[in-house]
């Protein structure tokens, strides 16, 4: 794999300090709304953008994906919490890190949110295989019981087990999620990390030459997948989105501010890209077919 | 929010990061966003995709089938509702959603 440039990506110490964990009273938007009643234990069902500036990140998806926003809180803009919709189906949060107003850098992160059935449980299992608790399990308002940890490589993801139930199983439609992978230096290291936790049956490049990686499937349907991280970047969870062209979503993004790591290349039969966004979160696109098998 | 979360979270966060400081400004960060520090303490480790202003550039091989890529040939069919449910302003909802408020200005600052 050759990676054009190769300076290390500097390690960055996010150094918070003081002030109240959480305020009281804030609203934490459900999942779904008005409730399922369903859960899909081991499906990546939520996901929330990092970043120090929503305003431009919420530019840009809008631009690229036409996701709509509506933003909730306090006047203080960090303090807020933005809910993405796509084609009217909220999708996704928005929330500010550290100090928008102090540091130029761009490390935004997109963090995914596995549903489970036992939250408590799945911190349990993640302090016995090497992770770390970043956020102990909690009740958050009308959303349901939450943690978040970081994997033994030090990716980020949460657990969730939704008041409201999960969104209805299956892919989501144009400019909603897809799939999601983790960007790992050990896949196999991480499958067992992740195998108990979702409850997944591993499956380590079951078609030689075309899967790489591995991939994470309960009752027979994929849920994640692992990737040696091809480039010297952190170790991350990195989802997709579903659109309709990625050359022309790619022309979109970069005409909005956005960067391109990984050119449109054909992969599994249609199109894959991976941009960053301009406040510095990595995301894939991909094209999919309505019949549930990639486009050819 | 209750106490014994929030302090559960504050000792979590606050533990690795306990005398730091920082920020190219040179004073102590004070930022507390809605989650507070929900996810920050942002421990060693955590970095970035970009080396100054350039985004890492990743080129996967032409004539090889390995991509760097997971995606799988199948996945669970389509939600049938996933393009047509209506806008959640015009759903029933169970939930006390309260009044939204004007999206955070670009470039962050606070209002």
């Amino acid at each position: 794999m050759h990676i054009s440039r190769r300076k290390v990506i500097g390690a960055l110490s996010i150094l918070l300090t003081s002030g109240p964990a959480i305020a009281a009273g804030q609203w934490w938007p459900p999942i779904t709304d008005p409730p399922t009643g369903q859960h899909h234990p081991g499906r990546w069902v939520w996901a929330e953008l990092l970043t120090r500036d929503v305003g431009t990140a919420a530019e840009f998806y809008g631009r690229v994906f036409g996701w709509t926003f509506e933003t909730f809180g306090p006047a203080d803009d960090l303090k807020t919490y933005t809910v993405v919709s796509s084609g009217g189906v909220p999708i996704a949060g928005m929330v500010f890190i550290d100090r928008p107003d102090a540091s130029p850098a761009r490390d935004a992160r997109w963090v995914g949110l596995m549903s489970v059935p036992d939250v408590d449980a799945a911190a349990r299992q993640v302090d016995k295989a090497g992770g770390r608790t970043l956020v102990a399990p909690g009740k958050l308002g009308e959303r349901g019981r939450a943690a978040v940890f970081a994997d033994p490589e030090g990716a980020v993801f949460g657990v969730i087990h939704s008041a409201t139930g999960d969104p209805e199983d299956g892919i989501g439609a144009e400019n909603q999620w897809l799939w999601i992978e983790l960007w790992a230096d050990d896949p196999a290291k991480m499958a067992s990390f992740y195998q108990p936790l979702g409850g997944y049956e591993v499956i380590q490049g079951a078609v030689p030459g075309e899967i790489s990686g591995v991939h994470l499937t309960r009752d027979g349907a994929p849920r994640a997948g692992i990737l040696h991280k091809p480039a010297p970047v952190p170790s991350t969870w990195l989802p997709y989105i579903r659109v309709a062209s990625v050359p022309d979503t790619v022309a979109r993004a970069q005409a909005a501010g956005g960067k391109v790591v990984i050119e449109p290349m054909r992969a599994r039969g249609t199109n894959v890209a991976l941009i960053l966004d301009p406040t510095g979160a990595p995301i894939a696109i991909a094209e999919w077919s309505r019949s549930g098998e990639v486009a050819k | 929010m209750n106490a014994r979360f929030a302090a559960t979270i504050a000792t979590a966060l606050l533990l690795p990061v306990a005398g730091c400081e920082s920020n190219g400004g040179g004073s102590a960060s004070a930022g507390v966003g809605f989650y507070g520090s929900y996810y920050g303490g942002y421990y060693p480790g955590y970095g970035y995709w970009y080396d100054d202003n350039d985004a890492v550039v990743i080129r996967p091989p032409e004539d090889r089938p390995e991509r760097p890529t997971t995606l799988p040939s199948q996945l669970p069919a389509e939600r049938p509702s996933a393009s047509t449910q209506p806008s959640t302003t015009s759903r029933a909802s169970t939930t006390s959603r309260p009044a939204s408020r004007p999206m955070p200005r670009s470039r962050g600052g606070r209002r």
